[in-house]
């Protein structure tokens, strides 16, 4: 494992959905991020801030949805995955970058046993032993007991936080030096969910997989990631490592830090962040979070949306204000 | 194998730990397919019972149709006695019902031809008919339904939509006489009447009935399993597939058609068991010596024997098909409920 050195860079990332006769959807717009080596990434966001098809650009199943990445690049080892043929993303894919889909319920083949889904995944990659060893050591990893019950079960015989176990499973067979995990605890009660980010961590710890852990709920990310992506309205609109988001510098992390149930005081009025995100295609100028922002100010409203300061790898902030958060 | 040589003990371990787990799922196919066989039996009692007593209550008597109306007194009484129509309901039930049992069906008022033997000259014209409109129906449906839910474009769907519909609201029997009309007079491909029991000489008589009844049945099919396909092509697990690049032909097998295909089969054990009656129609326009047309020969002279015998044989072949098909669409996805 090599320290600083990008894994993954995404750099001014723009995602559309070309349209005959009209012009292109733009869903995401300046996406900007990197992850190191054995790194674990968290991207948050409300609903529709473009943080699942940043994933599918990663993992390049974007043109299944007939969305194609339309500006940027996304550097996976210095490899612009723009440019490569299908033939190159069969190589990489499920293999290289592992995927952990959305929602646990439906992730795994419904009309297959977990035996064969497991076999499916290994059979991508080498190996030695047999099929039912190495499937069982991969069970044993995400700490599955019973194993030999489970193998011959088909998904709906499982709970919701032991299908979820089996996707990661299945994404680890190939040993990914990337494991994209979108909202793997959707769905999962508390504790399930805090039992798969323990192991989620311990994957990371262990097996030294760059993890991007794709989440709504801020608390959770803080909790257990090295660095946090906070995406609005297909924007990064702040990235930084975790100990300095602590003090955010976009007003839009300040409402998310805000709008958390476990700093919110008991008794108290939940506060919540106003107004609705902007619909994809209907962004005013400016800057796209100003409309809903408590900071606003006259330049807020005109030009472009504003880039992320500074350097990347530092703490970045896509505010003008940024100096005056917190001081008002 | 390689580990057996450096730890002789783990092979042994594993396969002793796989004994001692019991299968679930086979043991509760097990308990459901039993459940499921009992209730097809009781199910069949319910259908010979029903086509037993219909006859009895309807109007008309088959003795008087059968012997004229200038019968003596006498003859009737004893061709009553004949048949045993003298006794009361319930005892020519029982034996009707302890004969089923022994392979007799009865004997025919008017022919005095054995049901038995009626049905087994005449059912498997039908059951060809059916065999080979639903097979051809399948052979056509699955591939017009993939490629329409795989094109995504929105003007393929409309045009998929619109032909199903136009196909499904022309009656069949117009298409039976416009292909009679083309294909056996215009070009003679189709003998205008006639017909040879053996396999492959049969066909050139039935592949017109079977392609007429395509015209309803691709479309039924075709829309049934592109809707289902619809659905699975937005589930999650499709992704997953991508993901894991597994090849073309267990992609569109394991990743589409069979998490889709269960509703489909399920319809296709029903539409057996709705064509055997339905048939009759083709039966009669192609002049084939189906048991459709027996059954309504049987119907308007009354002819017990025989009518209860087909009613009750289509009865037998309706619970088989479907439970079969609800079998069918449980092995291929074990979602399906076998309740």
């Amino acid at each position: 494992m090599t320290p600083n050195v990008k894994l993954l860079d995404i750099n001014n990332v723009a995602i559309g959905i070309k349209r005959r006769k009209r012009e292109t959807l733009v869903i995401v717009r300046e996406a900007n991020f990197d992850v190191n080596y054995g790194e674990m990434v968290g991207i948050v966001g409300e609903s529709g801030s473009g943080k699942t098809m940043i994933c599918r650009a990663i993992i390049g199943t974007l043109e299944r949805r007939g969305a194609s990445v339309i500006g940027g690049e996304v550097l996976f080892e210095g490899l612009d995955l723009r440019t490569i043929n299908e033939a190159k993303w069969k190589t990489l894919r499920g293999k290289v970058i592992g995927y952990v889909p959305q929602s646990a319920l439906a992730g795994p083949n419904p009309v297959l046993t977990i035996e064969k889904q497991l076999a499916e995944a290994l059979s991508q990659v080498e190996g030695t032993g047999s099929m039912k060893n190495r499937s069982k050591e991969l069970l044993d990893l995400v700490k599955i007991r019973r194993v030999d019950t489970v193998m011959k079960q088909y998904p709906y015989q499982l709970s919701g936080g032991m299908r979820q176990r089996v996707m990661i499973a299945c994404a680890l067979a190939s040993k990914p030096k990337l494991l994209i995990a979108d909202e793997p605890t959707t769905g999962l009660d508390v504790t399930v969910q805090s039992q798969i980010m323990e192991l989620l961590r311990e994957i990371r710890r262990d097996l030294g997989t760059a993890i991007i852990l794709i989440s709504h709920d801020l608390a959770l990310v803080d909790e257990v990631c090295d660095k946090i992506v906070v995406m609005h309205a297909g924007a990064t609109v702040e990235v930084g490592p975790t100990s300095s988001m602590a003090t955010p510098r976009h007003p839009y992390t300040v409402a998310l830090n805000s709008s958390r149930i476990d700093v919110a005081k008991p008794g108290g009025e939940l506060l919540t962040i106003k107004g609705n995100p902007p619909s994809v295609g209907q962004w005013n100028p400016g800057c796209r979070f100003a409309e809903r922002c408590d900071y606003v100010q006259q330049d807020c409203l005109v030009g472009e949306h504003p880039a992320l300061s500074g350097n990347k790898g530092e703490h970045q902030s896509a505010c003008l204000h940024a100096d005056k958060i917190g001081k008002i | 194998m390689a580990s057996s040589a450096i730890n002789p003990g783990a092979p042994a371990e594993e396969i002793s730990a796989e004994q001692k787990v019991p299968d679930k799922n086979r043991i509760a196919l097990r308990r459901t397919l039993f459940g499921r066989f009992i209730r097809s039996l009781v199910v069949a009692f319910w259908v010979m019972f029903i086509a037993f007593s219909l006859l009895r209550f309807s109007p008309g008597d088959p003795i008087r149709l059968a012997l004229g109306t200038d019968a003596t007194e006498e003859a009737v009484a004893e061709m009553k006695q004949k048949y045993g129509l003298d006794q009361s309901f319930f005892v020519q039930f029982y034996d009707y019902f302890t004969g089923v049992f022994s392979g007799d069906l009865g004997t025919s008022f008017f022919s005095q031809r054995e049901v038995t033997e009626v049905v087994a000259m005449h059912l498997p014209v039908t059951l060809m008919i059916i065999l080979l409109s639903m097979g051809a129906a399948v052979i056509i449906s699955i591939p017009i339904a993939l490629s329409v839910a795989l094109s995504r474009r929105p003007v393929i769907t409309y045009f998929f939509r619109t032909s199903t519909s136009i196909s499904l609201a022309i009656p069949g029997f117009f298409l039976a006489l416009l292909g009679l009309l083309l294909f056996g007079t215009v070009v003679t491909w189709v003998p205008a009447a006639g017909y040879e029991g053996n396999f492959p000489s049969n066909l050139k008589y039935l592949w017109l009935p079977a392609l007429v009844n395509c015209f309803s049945l691709v479309p039924i099919l075709s829309r049934v399993l592109h809707s289902s396909l619809m659905d699975t092509l937005g589930e999650e697990f499709v992704e997953t597939g991508v993901i894991r690049g597994v090849g073309k032909l267990k992609f569109y097998w394991s990743y589409m058609l069979r998490p889709s295909l269960a509703p489909t089969v399920v319809l296709v054990s029903y539409m057996v068991g709705i064509m055997i009656g339905g048939t009759v129609v083709m039966e009669m326009i192609f002049s084939l010596p189906g048991i459709g047309r027996e059954l309504i020969e049987a119907v308007s002279t009354r002819d017990y024997a025989i009518v209860q015998g087909i009613v009750m044989i289509f009865g037998l072949i309706v619970v088989f098909t479907s439970f079969i098909g609800d079998l069918l669409g449980y092995l291929l996805d074990r979602r399906v409920t076998l309740s």
